[in-house]
């Protein structure tokens, strides 16, 4: 682990000014912010006339903004080596198993995301502390602080597995983006099946990649603000979690398959174009379906989607059925709405 | 030493790279390891640095197997032909990462940096092509490796950065007992250094072995006849074969005097023997399987 460490270390050095720079942008305009903000509101009960003081939000959703913006962005600074020919012959030719380099590049990574959402949260949270007339619950701040740790640990988690399916970095970012929706997609499909409400138990948010931190955030925000009527959705501690898990143990576990000549190939993994482009392809239909046009809209989508993944304008007699696959088993899929 | 046991090698777009390769290289020596271009050369390299996994087949280093072997691996260094860097890296950087995990010498580094007159703080990205190899040939000579992997290794440098390195690679060879493996099309570079070689043609080592001992083997003949001649008239097979006028030069293998005794019995009206070189016997070889008529 020694030689390990070491490259960490000289990894962490390397990588100086990005901390700084990072910090400074995350916590610059954060700081900027709370400084301005109104605290606290009055306003006038229309029925009684009575005058009412209410607490203004506290910002805290900024900084979770931008450690979630970050999750997104440092995956792609620190995993793109394995995107380019020149990169793989550099990093694998290195005395480091490769378990040990995406453990070291992993470390990096969450240092990079958490090193400048500290610095912004605790300097967000000294802000309002300076401040006259602070109405806010600040000891909300800590499971605030620590939570946010936590959320971002996972994203990263599952940003990290994601973009590293890709063979060149374009993919690895449409991966990022294309999994936001993908599990809430297939729920939408889920409570159309069986006719229940769109907000049935307030699920909808969870099941975004970063739904986990957007849902903490907004629940601890309320927390901040002292009002006790928003709780945590029994989701939030059970999905954005279980995908990092997931995302980490296939991150390391896949390593073991990986392919270094495939470096600037097509992107070929089964967690990206091949189940993108006909899952999102059935669904949408059936959740759409009706009409010849939007038929017709999603068959055009899933061909030029599947144009840009293979780079090509011809492609073999398989993509073709896959296609066709996605928009049968969308029509079908259709039918069981009803 | 390095032993390739049917090495089978392939890519998506090109199944048959590397095809059953078998190859032994011995310590202690320098190893040109050539052929056309596309015959496989960078990916064998890729292979014996442990970039890659075979499909078939293994690499040896010392009798362990290189792929993830991090121990094996620590004893060899791989410069690519366009070795990596990040944006804004500078020779200083590239240093500190090469020293976090190899046994690095500062002294050895700093030494030709000055040879090749390169300033450690300005960023690689503004160096010209041969100026960023002088930095990787630094880093290469100061970790100096029991394995040295050089691919394409004098592309863009100077005559006299081609000297240093050189130098360095002897060096290094004499005082360490390393072994380096060069891949290049500068074969005149290579007869230089080598002390054996093999070509790679269609993802197979066609021919290998001592580079000096293997040019005593080759003769190539000037001779001069009253007429045209063509290449079936000589009681041998000609591995390369060129008529200028009345003038022919050919290489073949065998005895020499036999070979001699053959062009005199077509009577020319002069004929002498010439060295062979390195390009020669490449060419030679290459023609003899169809290439370059």
């Amino acid at each position: 682990m020694k030689k390990t460490w070491n490259f960490l270390r000289f990894e962490l050095k390397k990588n100086l000014w990005a901390f700084v720079v990072l910090a400074a942008v995350c916590t610059i305009p954060y700081i900027a912010q709370l400084s301005t903000m109104t605290m606290s509101y009055t306003y006038e009960e229309w029925e009684t006339g009575e005058h009412i003081v209410r607490i203004a939000s506290s910002q805290i959703g900024t900084v979770f903004v931008m450690l979630g913006v970050l999750c997104y962005i440092i995956p792609i600074l620190v995993y793109s080596f394995k995107m380019s020919k020149r990169g793989v012959d550099g990093y694998y030719s290195l005395p480091l198993k490769k378990g040990k380099l995406y453990l070291a590049k992993t470390v990096l990574g969450l240092l990079l995301v958490l090193v400048p959402y500290t610095v912004a949260f605790w300097g967000g949270f000294l802000t309002l502390l300076c401040r006259e007339g602070n109405p806010y619950a600040m000891g909300w701040y800590v499971p605030a602080y620590f939570g946010g740790v936590f959320f971002g640990i996972c994203l990263f988690g599952i940003n990290a597995f994601l973009f590293t399916r890709a063979n060149k970095a374009g993919d690895g970012v449409v991966f990022m983006i294309a999994y936001i929706p993908f599990f809430w997609m297939l729920y939408a499909y889920f409570i159309q099946v069986f006719d229940l409400p769109y907000s049935y138990g307030n699920y909808e948010m969870d099941l975004f990649t970063f739904g986990g931190l957007i849902d903490f955030g907004n629940t601890i925000s309320y927390r901040i603000m002292q009002y006790a009527n928003r709780n945590f959705s029994p989701l939030t501690f059970v999905v954005m979690p279980s995908l990092g898990a997931i995302g980490y143990f296939l991150l390391f576990f896949n390593l073991r398959f990986e392919k270094s000549e495939n470096a600037e190939q097509v992107s070929e993994s089964w967690f990206g174009y091949k189940m993108l482009i006909p899952v999102y392809t059935a669904f949408l239909l059936a959740l759409n379906s009706g009409d010849l046009l939007s038929f017709c809209m999603f068959a055009v989508a899933a061909i030029v989607a599947t144009i840009v993944y293979r780079g090509k304008f011809k492609f073999d007699l398989k993509w073709w059925g896959m296609i066709g696959g996605a928009l049968a088993l969308g029509l079908f899929l259709g039918l069981m709405i009803g | 030493m390095i032993k390739i046991k049917n090495l089978t090698k392939g890519y998506e777009a090109k199944k048959d790279v590397l095809q059953n390769v078998n190859l032994e290289i011995s310590d202690s020596c320098v190893f040109g390891l050539v052929g056309i271009n596309g015959a496989g050369k960078s990916t064998l390299l890729r292979l014996i640095a442990g970039v890659m996994r075979a499909e078939q087949g293994q690499v040896f280093v010392d009798g362990e197997k290189v792929y993830e072997n991090e121990r094996k691996k620590q004893e060899i260094f791989f410069l690519p032909d366009d070795p990596f860097y990040a944006s804004g890296v500078t020779a200083r950087t590239l240093a500190d990462m090469y020293r976090s995990v190899y046994d690095f010498s500062e002294e050895t580094f700093y030494e030709y940096l000055g040879k090749f007159k390169l300033n450690e703080k300005l960023p690689i990205r503004n160096f010209s092509k041969g100026m960023k190899r002088q930095v990787f040939v630094a880093l290469a000579l100061a970790i100096a490796p029991k394995y040295l992997l050089l691919d394409e290794a004098f592309d863009g440098l100077d005559p006299l950065a081609r000297l240093v390195f050189k130098r360095g690679l002897v060096k290094l060879v004499e005082e360490k007992g390393a072994t380096v493996i060069i891949s290049s099309h500068s074969l005149r570079e290579l007869e230089d250094i080598c002390d054996s070689y093999g070509i790679l043609d269609h993802g197979s080592i066609t021919c290998s072995g001592e580079l000096e001992k293997d040019l005593t083997k080759l003769h190539k003949f000037q001779a001069a006849f009253e007429g045209e001649i063509t290449k079936e008239a000589f009681g041998f097979e000609c591995l390369s074969f060129h008529q200028t006028g009345r003038v022919v030069r050919l290489i073949a293998r065998g005895d020499a005097e036999f070979l001699l005794e053959q062009i005199n019995a077509l009577k020319p009206l002069f004929v002498e023997e010439i060295a062979v070189d390195f390009e020669e016997l490449f060419i030679g070889e290459v023609e003899a399987r169809g290439y370059l008529q």
